[in-house]
């Protein structure tokens, strides 16, 4: 069953310049108790499609369907009901706590707002939660200036819990921290996963670290989605010239072989005027002129792969 | 360290601050128990005009030129402006940050349509507005506090907007809404404790500004008449400078300790609050 069903999702940001395209035109589901991994480069709308996703953001046109009930068009009120069903861990651990409380206050807000248990209970629940992030229940006192990154990373991780979530967003969550951290961060999402039953999407512009947590894999370029299969498909046999060339991007650690040639030139194009047809045909490599007129699809390639590309 | 009251004792660790909050303490309790450390009556005339501070141990800040104590003057004198410190002060911060939080929370038609507002008041040179509104409604202790608050709440709000506006923005704001906080609960418990010390820093300059202000409309002869008040005081020596100058100073220079004072605190209260320089 599917936890997120998204459809003909747009989302346009007006600004001075014109409207930029963030998103424009995604469908995309999110299954129950998987991992999806969202990739792109900066910029390509990873994050607006994150919060479209968790109904932080309104879309312009499209549909959201979480467990079946449409969020899309639905008041800030009537979203709060469904809130608690969807979490985010941020990837600032740094912005992401509010500097003038507590972490037990912190920790205890969700449970207040949505008046879940008694005082005795909720502080309970707190340190059952802080110990299971790996930190001691006495680091509730204590202000996150006081933590590290990893360590506010895994308070983060706690708040998003406090609500049983069925689904987290995680917007670039590890992305900020050192490499050692990183694993120990991934391996503790990994088991709040299999210990809860959850579901994740996880957004992040490093290949490497969405091979290693996704099951499935989205690969979005300038507001769309270009490619989706499972995570062995996706690595073994990329369809989409634009995955082919984030793949072969991925550093390999072979000291003393020559570094292969950078596969992608230029920068990403503006989106608030993005190439007609297919947007990845100023960059790509085996463009041809029918790719400006009509944009591609998503067309099934298999079982659970789908590309948009007329070469693929 | 010890559990009781680090607030009061990161504060107190701050000489500055300190300092302020005991000239602060000094000046309220000099206001408040103005009838008891000298003459009931600051217009009453007591002794010879032109007494210098000093010269006569029963008036230790001399005489004007009527001959009233200007002891009594500066004790009584100090209730009038604080009163109209802090009530104008509280006035303008509630209007203020209201209207600021409001505005930058929202954005959008709420944030244009306040903001042109808050504009309008700041169009006309705000003592001139001060001038133009006590002349109207007649000179009074409850009008000055009026005009004062009138023309120094669009800077809070401005100001409140501005921080309100990058606030927003930050990662723990947006937890808060995935969480299912409401905007009010959002406002009060996330945004604007991240706002405070700006805000803090600002309120208590404007107190120090109202004083001033408030002696400022009383210099021109447009204070209450009922009241003794500095403004008034320095207002009334200015004839005699040349020849008198204390009786413009000894006013002047209460207006400058309470101001300084408040400033200090305002300060002090900034760098207490700071929840990063606590385990310093």
């Amino acid at each position: 069953m599917n936890l997120v069903e998204a459809t003909g999702l747009v989302k346009h940001f007006h600004t001075g310049h014109g409207a930029v395209q963030a998103i424009d035109g995604v469908d995309i589901a999110v299954r129950e108790g998987e991992t999806l991994g969202i990739v792109g480069e900066s910029g390509c709308g990873k994050s607006t499609l994150g919060r479209l996703l968790t109904g932080l953001l309104p879309p312009d046109r499209g549909s959201v369907r979480l467990l079946g009930e449409e969020c899309a068009g639905q008041s800030r009120r009537a979203l709060r009901r469904i809130r608690p069903l969807v979490q985010v861990v941020f990837q600032n651990p740094y912005s992401s706590l509010n500097p003038r409380r507590t972490v037990g206050r912190t920790l205890l807000e969700p449970l207040a707002v949505h008046r879940i248990g008694t005082p005795r209970d909720r502080a309970a629940r707190v340190a059952a939660m802080l110990e299971r992030v790996g930190l001691s229940p006495a680091a509730a006192a204590r202000y996150p200036h006081e933590f590290s990154g990893g360590q506010r990373q895994r308070i983060a991780i706690a708040r998003a819990m406090m609500l049983e979530p069925r689904l987290i967003l995680c917007d670039e969550a590890v992305s900020a921290l050192d490499v050692s951290v990183q694993a120990q961060i991934l391996n503790l999402l990994a088991e709040m996963k299999r210990e809860f039953g959850l579901s994740y999407v996880f957004i992040s512009h490093d290949l490497s670290v969405v091979r290693h947590i996704a099951d499935r894999i989205a690969v979005m370029y300038l507001g769309r989605i270009v490619e989706v299969a499972d995570r062995q498909r996706i690595w073994s046999e990329p369809r989409h010239p634009y995955t082919r060339a984030l793949i072969a991007s991925v550093p390999r650690p072979r000291p003393g072989r020559p570094k292969p040639a950078p596969v992608l030139h230029d920068d990403l194009p503006s989106p608030i005027d993005p190439p007609s047809g297919c947007r990845f045909r100023t960059r790509c490599p085996v463009a041809t002129p029918s790719c400006a007129g009509q944009a591609p699809v998503l067309e099934k390639m298999g079982a659970d792969h789908a590309c948009a590309c007329f070469h693929a | 360290m010890a559990e009781a009251d680090p607030f009061l004792k990161r504060f107190g660790r701050n000489r500055p601050a300190a300092i302020g909050a005991v000239l602060l303490l000094a000046v309220t309790a000099g206001g408040l128990l103005a009838p008891m450390l000298s003459a009931p009556d600051p217009w009453a005339m007591v002794a010879r005009p032109f007494l210098w501070p000093g010269s006569d141990p029963r008036f230790p800040l001399g005489t004007d030129m009527l001959g009233r104590d200007l002891l009594a003057g500066i004790l009584h004198g100090a209730r009038v402006s604080l009163l109209v410190g802090l009530i104008a002060t509280a006035a303008a911060a509630f209007v203020g940050i209201s209207i600021g939080a409001l505005a930058g929370y929202y954005g959008g038609r709420i944030d244009n349509l306040l903001m042109r507002l808050t504009e309008l008041f700041q169009i006309v040179p705000p003592f001139i507005l001060a001038v133009v509104l006590v002349v109207i409604l007649e000179p009074s202790v409850g009008t000055i506090i009026l005009a004062i608050a009138a023309i120094s709440w669009p800077q809070l709000a401005r100001l409140t907007r501005a921080e309100v506006l990058s606030i927003r923005e930050r990662e723990y704001v947006e937890a808060a809404v995935s969480v299912g906080m409401s905007d009010r609960r959002i406002i009060f418990r996330e945004i604007l404790p991240n706002a405070a010390p700006p805000l803090l820093v600002s309120t208590s300059l404007a107190v120090a500004t109202s004083i001033l202000l408030e002696s400022s409309l009383s210099f021109l002869g447009l204070g209450d008449p009922n009241v003794m008040s500095w403004g008034t005081m320095v207002g009334a020596g200015r004839e005699v400078l040349r020849s008198a100058w204390y009786v413009c100073a000894v006013p002047g220079v209460a207006i400058l300790v309470t101001v300084l004072a408040i400033n200090l605190v305002g300060e002090g209260l900034n760098d207490a609050l700071d929840p990063k320089r606590r385990r310093r």
